[in-house]
């Protein structure tokens, strides 16, 4: 299968909908597309707009991998995943940014961080599409290592460095959990587009399902040799494709790994040179890709 | 003996002449007691009045640690470091009943994460003052400076999250207040720590004070 090298760093990849391009968000301010077959560069489009002579930056993306959110200059935007354009613009929160994410149908976006005179505390916020927070919640104070919301919009995740999760609600803020089970950060999560699951991973190479009506662990997944990086559920909530890092040297050739969700089974190892910075699957689930070290994206037939 | 870093490589004696020659080793340390050094050295850090300033916790955090002063075990490799100090609140007051959590890498820079190694939380109870026997933490890609984690709470204290790191690291180039903002990785000089030296034949060690300093909530 097709080894992609780009010519800027690649920061997340994902399929086009109808499965027939995939497309990175690179560094440099552009959206690239690939032939998915062949992995033939097409046509990439500079993402436009916003104050900044910075190039925009990627902060965020959605769970339906249909948008994501960039930063340029002092504002936040959600953009459109296939063509970047922009749906919205925010101002950029007082908090000095460290993660964000947005809900699926791109009506919410939820930033972490500190604020200018905070010492050690974090704090999530939750700009709704008015433009203006509806709420903020302190977030301990390792700071927020990665963060989600649900496929029905209501509940906002955040994993912290200090290893607890909290869940919220986008309604209101009201804090519905503070899970302090588990002992190092996570570094990824997903929601199983399906709601059933909340899938974490981090230091420890396990892969954690939540059980979202009750936020018991339901199942964990062990097998992958490295720190968990990147993760993300197949469209059909069946299939999970993760990947790590190797803690001593970044460059270490690690592993992406394709899991089936209701047995924990392992299907497949699939080699890379590199860190994996992220995983997708492609709408059908035939294929996977991986954006890997700084410029390489892999392409698999699954 | 040599102190192994990712790219540099310094022998015990280049590290000793760099750290005279800064003023970072105290010379003719083998007439006292280390003991005595050390606390001598000790008093000449204390600065109350402004809170230690703070860092990220990092990534390799992990609860649960053991409330043990030998982190470091008979015989380990690396270089042996013993860490200590005194907290104060900002009026220079010791303070009681602080939790000192530290951990940092070993060695090669690798964090245990399925275990425990160099990692402890102490109870200091009715003292003020800690203290640690441990290694050198080593290096690694993405944070070069050699560095040792630190979560200190007390009653009616705001919980501080810190770095110490070491003037005799070779990422500072010998010279820690040209060299601290490189690659912007320590937030503020004052975390850089001198660093003693001891010269036993066949067992050389290392001694950093570094007193922590927390705000009342």
């Amino acid at each position: 299968m097709p080894e992609i090298v780009c010519e800027a760093n690649v920061q997340t990849v994902a399929f086009s909908k109808d499965g027939s391009r995939l497309l990175g968000i690179c560094q440099d301010g552009k959206l690239r597309a690939w032939d998915a077959k062949t992995g033939k560069p097409q046509a990439s489009a500079n993402l436009e707009g916003g104050a900044g002579s910075e190039p925009a930056r990627l902060v965020a993306r959605s769970l339906t991998r249909d948008s994501f959110a960039t930063r340029t200059g002092n504002s936040l935007q959600i953009r459109d995943g296939e063509t970047g354009q922009i749906f919205r613009q925010f101002e950029d929160p007082e908090l000095r940014l460290a993660s964000a994410t947005i809900s699926a149908d791109r009506a919410l976006l939820a930033v972490s961080g500190r604020l200018p005179q905070a010492t050690s505390e974090f704090t999530v916020e939750l700009v709704d599409s008015s433009g203006k927070p509806r709420f903020r919640v302190p977030a301990g104070l390792g700071g927020i290592s990665v963060m989600a919301v649900s496929p029905d919009g209501k509940t906002l995740v955040a994993g912290g460095f200090d290893a607890d999760l909290r869940a919220w609600s986008t309604a209101n803020g009201e804090l519905l959990r503070h899970i302090q089970e588990l002992n190092v950060a996570m570094f990824a999560m997903d929601f199983s587009p399906d709601g059933r699951y909340l899938a974490t991973a981090g230091a420890d190479r396990t892969v954690y399902l939540w059980d979202t009506k009750t936020w018991k662990i339901s199942r964990k997944l062990t097998g992958q040799a490295e720190m968990i990086s990147a993760l993300s559920f197949s469209p059909d909530s069946r299939l999970l494709l993760t990947g790590g890092f190797n803690a001593v040297t970044l460059k270490h050739p690690v592993e992406v790994l394709l899991w089936q969700v209701e047995t924990g089974k392992i299907l497949r190892r699939m080699p890379v040179s590199q860190r994996v910075e992220s995983v997708a699957f492609s709408p059908d689930a035939r294929m996977g890709a991986a954006s890997v070290g700084t410029t390489k994206v892999f392409l698999w037939t699954l | 003996v040599e102190i192994t870093g990712m790219s540099t490589k310094w022998t015990r004696r280049d590290l000793i002449e760099n750290c005279i020659t800064r003023g970072l080793l105290v010379a003719g340390a083998p007439a006292l007691s280390q003991s005595r050094l050390f606390s001598l050295w000790a008093e000449t850090t204390v600065a109350p009045g402004k809170p230690t300033p703070t860092e990220v916790l990092g990534p390799f955090y992990k609860k649960g640690a053991p409330d043990t002063r030998a982190m470091r075990s008979a015989g380990a490799a690396g270089f042996p470091l013993k860490i200590g100090g005194k907290v104060y609140n900002v009026k220079g007051e010791p303070v009681q009943g602080a939790k000192v959590e530290l951990w940092h890498a070993d060695e090669v820079g690798l964090y245990d994460l399925e275990g425990y190694k160099y990692r402890s939380r102490l109870s200091l109870e009715n003292a003020t003052e800690y203290a640690v026997d441990t290694i050198m933490p080593g290096h690694y890609d993405d944070r070069p400076a050699q560095h040792v984690h630190y979560m200190i709470s007390a009653p009616g204290h705001r919980t501080l999250i810190t770095q110490l790191y070491f003037a005799t690291d070779p990422f500072f180039e010998g010279d820690p207040d040209k060299h601290f903002k490189k690659r912007n990785i320590v937030g503020n000089r004052d975390l850089i720590r001198p660093v003693m030296l001891f010269e036993k034949v066949g067992a050389p060690s290392a001694a950093v004070s570094f007193d922590i300093v927390l705000e009342k909530l």
